[in-house]
């Protein structure tokens, strides 16, 4: 069975009604090439206490190198078209495409287009410290 | 042969009569173009405007007060400083825009007293839906009127699609009233009739080869879909022309034609439709039609509605309601002849207009669906019809303005409608049609006091844009707002093209950038918000309210 339905099936059956943020409302750029947007977040009973943070990246045009994911990741893209690199292979993503990432993976964004935001929902287990 | 030379003389002749080519504003959008700038305006300069703009009159449905029964939806159409528009009370109204009677009443339809009715069977009951209408495209008219010479026997005749009353308790027709004295010229046969589930609503006719073209959408939006259906009814007498038909799909619902048809430079109609399922567990979401015009642009032979060209972006497997509610913009710009138009889901498209048969292309076909591809989309779309992503009903359904190669819209932008909270459904983008995507869009304005600004229209380089709030019929507080394009007056603000960032540094590091917001000349109160077009005529600009005031501004 693909491995992203899989991983998508589990976070929805995990996941609880998401939280957003109060620290923050605005977006960041926490890299050059990305806007991300605040997280939202769920806490998951368990007694690791991973939580689920969901953030919307928005990739403008040109390259965001070298982007690292905090856990164990699902990505869609929801709009736009955007190329990513990822353990040097290069793949184009339309609209309704979904991936995964293993914890301490680099993803590199390229968006070839003007004025044409490429929107990537990110789903991320994060584990407390 | 001899026919066919006079036919092609003719066609040339009743498109410049429709499009008045005068100070007048005679149809939705001006004229059988949508492209609603006024070009003979001189009054209406950006100084005169900016320095003396003020309320001229103001006309209130006897009665308004607030509520859906009193609103205006329609547009108002101008011929001779005299603005005619329907509301959904179900009565058309003639006002006077000038003289001493400025603000009052030229005639009403049906007339307020009657003792027998006339020719069209009315006395006075209102041309409303009695139940199972959906607002705001009813109960009443919300048909913007299209005034035409063409009728015998009348100088201009008011045509608009609307209820007739005293026929099944709303059975759908198109109106012929004279201009001058509003008496019922004809009715067409039942378009839409009651015991189905179809009614006139926002489309608004679009007249040319002497025929009306309209079409009809559900009769209570979603609850349930509708067959989109377009008519073509003869101008001289209200029969309609069996020779031409349209029918969106082959069932069994999906289509529903919200919008005002256009016609192309060289005579033939552009339409779009609305969708076809809304949810997968639906009856009508469990299998694509054979034939399937759904969520589409198209362009139609103007003799038998035949389809020469599909755009459909969003596949049916996608359909989540993005229906093509705005009307298109169609014709000559400097790189060619262009149908432009906004999808629900945000997205602008602009299709290459050709002389010849039908055609399509397999890079934006689908199996057993043959498609045409658009010259452009804004945001960039990689590939079409779409695989994924979110095509809902964003609220995008409003028509676009054009200027040269300048297209005014309200649509999604950059960041599309994939994110709810920063999904703007007041944000006006100026296009520039013919330029490079790199230099597509020029400037951006957040249009103030409310989430739904109604269409905008243009003259002199100045845009004319009304606030608005969807669904409130109340009368408060809104605006006519009066923007200089930045071709007239030098911006002093930017904003950055992506809604979530602020300009400067972290825009352009995000790879978005800053655009200039253009200048507001002047911001005028009503009573209502504006949804419909504002009428730019012989130096008044006259706007409609949802609460049921027809207002006019001169310098």
């Amino acid at each position: 069975m693909n491995p992203t339905i899989v991983f998508a099936a589990w976070l929805l059956a995990l996941s609880p009604a998401p939280q957003q943020s109060a620290s923050s409302s605005m977006w960041t750029v926490p890299v050059p090439g990305i806007a991300v947007s605040p997280p939202l977040t769920a806490p998951m009973r368990s007694a690791h206490r991973p939580i689920i943070v969901m953030h919307n990246y928005a990739v403008g045009q040109g390259t965001a190198r070298d982007v690292p994911v905090p856990g164990c990741t699902l990505m869609e893209l929801r709009a736009g078209f955007v190329f990513t690199t990822i353990a040097g292979q290069k793949q184009p993503r339309l609209p309704g495409d979904s991936w995964t990432l293993d914890t301490g993976t680099v993803i590199t964004f390229e968006n070839p287009y003007p004025d044409a935001a490429a929107i990537i929902r990110v789903t991320t287990i994060e584990m407390q410290p | 042969m001899r026919i066919r030379t006079a036919l092609m003389l003719a066609v040339p002749l009743v498109a410049a009569l429709a499009r008045g080519d005068s100070k007048d504003w005679l149809a939705y959008g001006y004229d059988q173009r949508h492209f609603s700038k006024q070009p003979n305006e001189t009054a209406l300069t950006p100084p005169a405007v900016e320095q003396s703009l003020h309320q001229n009159f103001d006309f209130a449905i006897p009665g308004a007060g607030g509520g859906q029964s009193f609103g205006f939806s329609a547009s108002p159409s101008i011929y001779n400083d005299v603005a005619y528009v329907g509301a959904l009370n179900g009565v058309f109204y003639a006002i006077y825009g000038t003289g001493p009677d400025k603000g009052k009443l030229k005639w009403q339809y049906p007339p307020a007293a009657a003792t027998k009715p006339d020719d069209c069977g009315i006395t006075t009951q209102p041309l409303q839906i009695g139940q199972g209408s959906g607002n705001p495209s009813g109960p009443g008219i919300a048909s913007s009127a299209a005034i035409v010479s063409g009728v015998p026997g009348h100088a201009r005749a008011v045509i608009f699609g609307a209820p007739d009353g005293s026929s099944n308790g709303g059975d759908g027709r198109v109106w012929a009233l004279d201009a001058e004295n509003g008496r019922c010229i004809w009715k067409s046969p039942v378009l839409a009739p009651m015991a189905g589930s179809a009614k006139i609503g926002y489309s608004s006719p679009v007249v040319a080869h002497d025929r009306v073209y309209i079409g009809v959408s559900a009769k209570n939006p979603d609850y349930p879909i509708t067959i989109g259906h377009l008519f073509a009814i003869n101008l001289a007498d209200g029969s309609q022309d069996t020779a031409f038909g349209f029918t969106a799909t082959s069932g069994p619902a999906g289509g529903g034609i919200w919008s005002s048809p256009a016609i192309t430079p060289n005579g033939n109609v552009i339409v779009t439709t609305g969708n076809s399922c809304t949810d997968t567990t639906k009856p009508n979401c469990q299998n694509q039609p054979a034939i399937n015009y759904a969520l589409s642009m198209l362009e139609l032979d103007w003799r038998t509605g035949k389809v020469l060209w599909q755009v459909q972006p969003v596949p049916w497997m996608l359909d989540d309601d993005p229906d093509w509610a705005a009307s298109p913009s169609v014709g000559r710009v400097s790189c060619g002849n262009l149908a432009m138009g906004v999808q629900k889901d945000g997205y602008v498209y602009a299709v290459d207009l050709r002389n010849g048969g039908s055609h399509s292309n397999p890079v934006c076909s689908s199996p057993q669906h043959a498609l045409e591809c658009p010259r452009w989309s804004f945001p960039h779309v990689a590939q079409l019809p779409f695989t994924g992503g979110i095509h809902n009903d964003t609220r995008f359904i409003r028509m676009a303005a054009m200027d040269g190669d300048r297209l005014y819209v309200i649509a999604a932008g950059p960041a599309t409608a994939a994110i709810p909270a920063l999904t703007r459904t007041n944000r006006l983008y100026s296009l520039d049609v013919c330029g490079s995507e790199a230099n597509r869009l020029r400037w951006i304005l957040d249009v103030p006091n409310g989430s739904a600004p109604g269409p905008p229209s243009t003259a002199n380089g100045v845009i004319y844009i009304g606030t608005h709030d969807a669904y409130d019929f109340n009368p408060v507080a809104h605006h006519l707002l009066a923007y200089a394009d930045i071709t007239v007056r030098r911006p002093n603000t930017a904003v950055c093209s992506f809604p979530g960032l602020p300009p400067g540094r972290q825009c352009a590091q995000a790879g978005f950038r800053d655009l200039p917001v253009p200048v507001l000349l002047k911001d005028l109160p009503v009573v209502g918000g504006i949804p419909g077009v504002p009428a730019i005529s012989n130096g008044q600009v006259y706007v409609a309210t949802a609460a049921g005031h027809v207002t006019g501004f001169t310098p």
